[in-house]
């Protein structure tokens, strides 16, 4: 990425005024919108494995969309790609080594083959899906595995914390790990995390025909990768002070908050909640520093490009605040990261064996949100968002399968608090 | 080029299965066994009349009788061409690759430090991190403990000194730090990693007290 390249920050407040003569909370939508894809028909190249769960559960329709899927992935890729095929119950395969995608059809052959059978080594299989893309380690390419899986890991290694932080060890190292979990009986808590601390994406396909699309978007994004390990540091200026950031980020040692990976043209909204000292009218106050850093795509691990912003804020008497214009936009985002709190919130209680208050903790948030977002029922992502909660109460309320249930928002509030785009 | 190469400089293979043969010989020298073979890495008879029929093996230097006869450059296609392959080469790329290629091109191509450096020497961290995976076992036996194992340092270290310190934590309890570790970054890791301190000792056979 050259330096012209940079991703911008935008901070965009519900008004550009604030009020003088009081202290008070403010949002903040903080958007990092990376640049688009310059050098248009020139991509960069991949180096992926696909690790496809063959094990008996995916018998039927499962194993066979898994097929077409991956088919499908090999019809996209280049010549100057690489792919491999590594195939897993309680047995580890190699059936595609890792090789240049010059024979697809040779290749699609290989693929259309695979049967289902047995038992689930999924720990093995990632350590060799692995292994193809890092003995083909290419500096400048994505360098990932593709974990596809309807299973627990039942077979070697299965433990969750190890495989979880195996996968950050693996990333730090330069090979990056996206799962994509299949059905209702795989293990969220495992495929979540894997992807996260693999710097990849971690996806749910609830219906197998829903595989192909799923395989796209996870290909668009490997494509328009431009830069990894982003943070984004925030420092308030005296009297200011940080209530909250409302995605609910990881935080790195330094106190910075982990963000998604930079995909060419689409924008990261982070949202926090200040609480700002009193000012006089005409004020003009700088009330943050950001620090925003990333690893460019295909530099060394060593080369983190930074970038540093800052938020300044102008006060003003309450009526002229109030003629001021609303963005509707630091709403929205806000009320989407509640929306994704609520479902982790009801997550914990249905671990916790209490349906009934579940229920309420999205009945509650689903009410809310029709409500702050009633006049906002223009934005696609709203209305979106109203028929996701009205199918979560739907799934609620009846109990009939609470294991997809709780994989729906699990995988809901994953892709809402890095504001990628939710899963209808 | 090893020595054992350039002692063949002169040597004449009568047929296709005498070329083949020696071929057969030395290609662990030069060409690095896959772990899963996806083409056959012994050459043959066939397959040095398969190359030749494809323009990969150039065309014998003399006749003898019924018999093609080979020399050195072929031997040297034979082994690239399956060196090659082993690196999941398409044989057209590798036509393009052999074809026209001198003695000493073909011999460069060949050369087994390269390779063997290729292969080994520079193992990029990601793969010697996955290999200490797979070379650990998976169900732990109770009578060898984990440490002994983990205490060794990584087969592959850039050869720095690793110093390890020994803390005793408790009456009954040593922990061993490299000098170079450093915790995880964030608290969620740091809660991770003191879970599965707490399953190692519980793993030991140690339950809480009394």
């Amino acid at each position: 990425m050259s330096k012209n390249e940079r991703p911008e920050i935008e901070v965009i407040t519900y008004r550009p005024l604030a009020v003088a003569g009081k202290e008070q909370t403010l949002d903040l939508l903080i958007r990092v919108t990376p640049p688009k894809l310059t050098s248009a028909g020139r991509r960069r190249k991949l180096n992926l494995s696909l690790a496809l769960d063959r094990s008996g559960s995916m018998e039927g329709e499962k194993i066979a969309r898994a097929r077409e899927a991956a088919s499908y992935c090999v019809d996209q890729l280049l010549p100057d790609d690489r792919v491999s095929l590594v195939i897993f119950d309680d047995i580890v395969e190699v059936l595609i080594p890792s090789q240049l995608v010059e024979n697809k059809e040779a290749i699609k052959d290989r693929i259309s083959r695979v049967r289902a059978r047995n038992s689930t080594a999924l720990h093995e299989a990632w350590v060799r899906s692995g292994m193809q893309v890092s003995e083909h380690l290419t500096e400048g390419a994505v360098n990932r595995v593709l974990l596809i899986t309807d299973g627990l890991a039942n077979v070697g290694e299965t433990n969750v914390d190890r495989i979880v932080s195996q996968a950050g060890e693996l990333a730090e190292r330069g090979v990056s790990t996206s799962t994509i979990g299949i059905g209702s009986d795989f293990n969220e808590d495992l495929l979540i995390p894997l992807a996260e601390h693999g710097r990849g994406n971690a996806w749910h396909v609830a219906e197998p025909q829903d595989m192909e699309r799923i395989f796209a978007t996870e290909l668009e994004g490997l494509i328009a990768q431009i830069g990894h390990t982003v943070s984004l540091g925030l420092s308030p200026a005296e009297g200011v002070k940080i209530q909250d950031v409302l995605n609910d980020f990881e935080v790195t040692h330094t106190g910075r908050y982990k963000l998604p990976n930079l995909l060419a043209g689409s924008p990261i909204d982070v949202v926090i909640r200040v609480r700002v000292p009193a000012r006089r009218a005409g004020e003009r106050y700088k009330i943050l520093d950001m620090r925003l850093a990333w690893n460019p795509q295909g530099a060394p691990s060593s080369e983190r490009e930074i970038l540093n912003e800052s938020v300044t804020i102008e006060f003003a008497e309450a009526e002229e605040v109030e003629r001021a214009p609303q963005d509707e936009r630091v709403i929205i985002a806000a009320e989407l990261l509640m929306a994704a709190r609520a479902r982790r919130e009801a997550i914990e209680q249905l671990d916790r064996g209490e349906m009934a208050s579940a229920r309420a903790t999205i009945a509650r948030a689903s009410e809310q949100f029709a409500e702050v977002c009633a006049p906002m029922m223009a934005a696609s992502e709203v209305r979106e968002q109203v028929v996701m909660f009205e199918d979560l109460e739907a799934d609620l309320a009846s109990g009939a399968d609470l294991k997809m249930a709780r994989k729906k928002m699990s995988y809901q509030s994953y892709s809402l608090s890095r504001q990628s785009k939710p899963l209808k | 080029m090893t020595e054992a190469l350039k002692k063949l400089k002169n040597q004449k293979y009568v047929g296709a299965i005498q070329l083949a043969d020696e071929a057969a010989r030395v290609i662990d020298q030069y060409v690095p066994r896959q772990e899963r073979a996806s083409v056959t890495e012994v050459p043959d008879e066939r397959m040095v009349r398969y190359y030749s029929t494809e323009g990969l093996i150039s065309p014998p230097e003399a006749r003898q009788g019924p018999s093609a006869v080979y020399g050195y450059n072929h031997l040297l296609q034979l082994l690239v061409i399956k060196r090659l392959q082993s690196d999941h080469l398409p044989i057209r790329k590798i036509k393009e690759l052999v074809e026209g290629k001198t003695e000493r091109e073909l011999e460069q191509l060949l050369d087994v430090k390269h390779a063997r450096h290729e292969r080994d020497g520079s193992k990029n961290a990601a793969t010697v991190y996955l290999e200490s995976l797979l070379q650990k076992p998976q169900a732990r036996p109770t009578t060898r403990p984990q440490e002994v194992e983990d205490l060794s340092p990584p087969a592959a270290s850039t050869g720095q000194a690793s110093a390890w310190a020994r803390v005793e934590v408790e009456p009954g309890l040593e922990l061993h730090i490299r000098q170079d570790y450093r915790l995880p970054e964030t608290a969620k890791d740091r809660q991770r990693l003191a879970r599965r301190m707490l399953n190692e000792i519980e793993s030991h056979g140690q339950g809480p007290r009394k």
